[in-house]
């Protein structure tokens, strides 16, 4: 299975939430972000090098601290020399290889966000309940019914105190999920030493997703 | 019958050409007509693009369109050198059908967007440092279709038209 994390707006936590939900299913996690790229990376080859035909996925896919990730690249040229297109065949090799493939879209309404759309399953759409934010979010849900892939859930992030999670769920046609806000994660990687209580919701977030999409993973319960 | 109008503009040593492909005459039985247009030009001539990329009508240096009886469709090249009498020439009608065509990725490019920085936001090593620099990789505009049959490109490709609009 295929299941693209989208968002629309930058820095409403879709790489915190792939990288958790990564670790937490025991998936595999491809860093679709050709451009802005925000996910662990190595010294090994990356999503750029798969892209332009340098190597093959596995090659590029390595494990960092729970996780395994397939990283993208972080250079103008290497995202240059890459084929977009060609994303739609590697997710597809990873799906033979491993039972979950979670993509971490870039923001926007590109074809860099179409395209996992285009090849996922389902997809899980990150938010905060923000003006800025919700606007972004319906133009990729519409997007992902163009392109005809379903909303699994809508992760609401960073929750300050109530959130308006009923009207949301009427307006996105979606199940919402909360997680709360966390001012001392900084950076997506954090959430992999956080223990507290976004990685918790993380957590809760992963088994309802497993049992929805009856994913067979070996479920991790904790770090 | 399909009838073509034309119209060109010269700059300089560039020419735009600009055509109206008009169907409107009704056939019995014939839902459209699968029009293959060349475009006469006795210099380089560069294709219609959609997103920086060549359109998906272009085929080998002609133009490849369907229009369904009863309407109206435009084409349009551009190029170097000057244009003969007839700068549009259709080679070829065909009566088709209006079948629904699978979506590709190379659809979803052309209709969202290159994603990819422009080549020019590429800083480049200079020759005399003799180190040799990466060619960007140049995306194949090839209309081969998707396997999957349950897709609807014309439609998907519509909404994706809208959606770039909003």
């Amino acid at each position: 299975m295929i299941l693209a994390v989208t968002g629309g707006k930058g820095g409403v936590g879709k790489s915190t939430v792939a990288l958790g939900l990564g670790h937490y299913l025991d998936a595999v996690l491809v860093d679709a972000d050709l451009g802005t790229a925000n996910l662990p990376n190595w010294n090994g080859p990356t999503l750029h090098d798969v892209l332009a035909g340098r190597t093959d996925p596995q090659d590029a896919v390595y494990q960092d601290t729970g996780v395994t990730i397939l990283p993208c690249g972080r250079s103008l040229l290497g995202a240059r020399s890459s084929d977009p297109t060609a994303l739609i065949e590697v997710l597809e090799q990873l799906e033979d290889q491993y039972e979950l493939v979670l993509v971490d879209c870039p923001a926007g309404l590109a074809a860099d966000v179409g395209l996992p759309l285009y090849i996922a399953d389902r997809h899980l759409l990150v938010t905060t309940p923000t003006r800025m934010a919700i606007p972004n979010a319906l133009r990729t849900r519409a997007l992902g019914r163009t392109l005809e892939t379903g909303l699994q859930r809508v992760v609401l992030n960073k929750v300050d105190g109530s959130a308006p999670t009923e009207q949301l769920r009427s307006v996105l046609g979606a199940p919402i999920s909360t997680l709360p806000s966390d001012q001392s994660l900084t950076a997506p990687s954090e959430i992999l030493q956080e223990a507290g209580p976004v990685a918790k919701q993380l957590q809760a977030l992963a088994t309802q997703l497993q049992e929805e999409l009856n994913i067979d993973c070996d479920y991790r319960s904790s770090w | 019958m399909v009838e073509l109008e034309t119209k060109w503009a010269t700059h300089g040593d560039i020419t735009f050409i600009s055509g109206q492909l008009d169907n409107r005459t009704t056939v019995a039985g014939v839902e459209a007509h699968l029009v293959t247009v060349e475009p006469q030009l006795d210099g380089e001539i560069w294709p219609p693009v959609e997103q920086n990329m060549p359109a998906a009508s272009w085929q080998h240096g002609q133009i490849q369109v369907t229009v369904p009886v009863g309407s109206i469709i435009g084409i349009g090249v551009a190029g170097r050198g000057k244009p003969n009498d007839t700068p549009l020439k259709i080679i070829d009608v065909d009566p088709t059908e209006t079948q629904e065509q699978p979506t590709t990725p190379t659809d979803i490019l052309r209709e969202l967007g290159d994603p990819r920085p422009a080549d020019s936001a590429i800083p480049r090593k200079s020759k005399q440092s003799g180190t040799q620099v990466e060619q960007p990789y140049t995306i194949e505009t090839t209309t081969e279709q998707d396997s999957d049959p349950t897709q609807d490109r014309q439609t998907i490709r519509e909404r994706l038209q809208a959606l770039a609009g909003r």
